[in-house]
């Protein structure tokens, strides 16, 4: 039975079959090979272009649910005068130009300078919003509005090159956008959830640094450093520690960087170790909240703080230890996964070891908590 | 029709306190305003105020397996 069908089916739709002879055959055979040689990559566009379509559609309609999230949440917790919808799309649209890196020659202090402006820019925009607000909520609503920008960018991007392949037709343009296009889903689904934790004022995974340093700051006195930035002091086997976090429980990064130059610089405190506590990217296939230790300025951002670390370290000759915690990116801006939580312990661990195993008696470390500590104390 | 849709999974999310006189621990959902070393509610057992020490997302079983490495 099995053979009388194959050999049905090979006379069908082998030229070489029964009909050897008929060259409408042959034709039925090869016109669609033809066909597929000519038209194979029109073909293959117009799939392209409807994978990507439909993506984009699904990135359009994240975009649009921020800004109404945003809206919500201005209207709801400080319940401005005016509709606030024209000034949050002007926040969306609000852009940043990177110094010119041709000659690069004091580039840091441009950077940190343009970034001081545009936070202080953002700011004072959110606080006009309202006439009372507390420092919380400014915190959050920029927290908010930085994801929501950042999602109508990712969104702007996609069109742009979407509109761009569809216009030439280019297999090469499409192409590269279709392979992106998972990972981009990927971030802008992590950046709504982002929002949600930042409205409820909950820790996401970057905020295990300044967690670990703000149990350390528990019932010590808090002297504030740099802005939106503390520190405290302790003591652990006569060593004197010098803690460092951003002021939390707001949705904040602090200012790292000038705290350690005022503290070294001009409190003249000697520091003969400094241990960093971040959370870093995880490669895949690693374990989210597993804990390394290395060498080095563990810190992320655009490069200003990490810079400023550096520069003193260098210069006092100080050595820098990390402390990381492995996640994603998505794990990075969502609330705080159990398994990141759980290295609470470890974390803290070693950080004492590495205070007992580089400093003798008598010498001082400062520790500091890097992130952002949104939804943690100290 | 053969490929099952993935669904975004939410994570609930906890709060954990600890009583900070006889260390006992408490696991509870997420409230507004909750945040990591806010004083929490008084004990059930010895009534001294605890504190909240986590605030974290769990994810179904699922979810949990598909994230983590091979």
């Amino acid at each position: 039975m099995v053979i009388f069908f194959s050999l049905q089916l090979g006379d069908l739709f082998s030229p070489g079959g029964s009909d050897t002879g008929n060259p409408l055959m042959y034709i039925l055979w090869f016109a669609p090979i033809i066909i597929l040689m000519m038209y194979g990559q029109k073909f293959q566009s117009w799939m392209i272009l409807s994978d990507v379509s439909k993506s984009l559609n699904k990135l359009r309609t994240m975009k649009d649910k921020a800004r109404k999230e945003a809206i919500d949440y201005i209207r709801t917790s400080i319940r401005p005068s005016h509709d606030p919808s024209s000034k949050i799309d002007k926040f969306l649209e609000y852009f940043t130009i990177m110094p010119v890196d041709l000659d690069p020659t004091g580039i840091m202090n441009k950077l940190d300078h343009l970034m001081r402006t545009r936070d202080e820019r953002i700011r004072t925009e959110v606080k006009k919003l309202a006439s009372i607000m507390t420092e919380a909520e400014a915190s959050r609503i920029e927290n908010i509005l930085e994801a929501a920008t950042a999602l109508n960018m990712i969104y702007k991007v996609v069109r742009h090159f979407y509109l761009m392949g569809k216009r030439t037709t280019s297999m090469f343009v499409l192409v590269q956008l279709q392979m992106v296009m998972p990972l981009l889903l990927q971030e802008a689904e992590a950046l709504q959830n982002a929002i949600g934790a930042f409205k409820k004022g909950q820790p996401i995974g970057d905020s295990i640094g300044p967690m670990v340093v703000g149990k350390m700051m528990i019932k010590k006195e808090k002297k504030v450093i740099a802005r939106e930035t503390v520190y405290s002091e302790d003591e652990h086997m006569s060593r004197k520690l010098y803690l460092l976090k951003a002021e939390g429980p707001t949705g904040t990064v602090g200012r790292p960087g000038e705290a350690v130059q005022r503290l070294i610089v001009e409190l003249g405190l000697k520091i003969d170790a400094i241990i960093m506590i971040d959370a870093a990217l995880k490669l895949e296939g690693e374990k989210t909240g597993a804990v390394a230790e290395g060498i080095g300025s563990a810190i992320g951002g655009i490069g200003v703080e990490k810079y400023q670390i550096e520069e003193i370290a260098t210069k006092f000759n100080i050595p820098v230890y990390a402390v990381i915690v492995k996640e994603s990116v998505q794990d990075a801006i969502t609330v705080m996964r159990k398994e990141i939580c759980d290295s609470f312990d470890k974390i803290r661990d070693i950080v004492y070891a590495t205070i007992e195993e580089k400093t003798s008696e008598r010498q001082s470390v400062l520790i500091i908590g890097v992130g952002n500590t949104v939804g943690v104390a100290q | 029709m053969f490929f099952k849709k993935k669904k975004q999974v939410s994570p609930t999310v906890y709060t954990e306190e600890i009583c900070q006189r006889c260390d006992e621990k408490k696991k509870r959902k997420f409230e507004d305003g909750d945040y990591i070393y806010k004083l929490g509610s008084n004990c059930k057992k010895c009534s001294e105020v605890t504190m909240i020490i986590a605030v974290y997302g769990e994810y179904p079983k699922e979810k949990q397996k598909q994230n983590h490495e091979i």
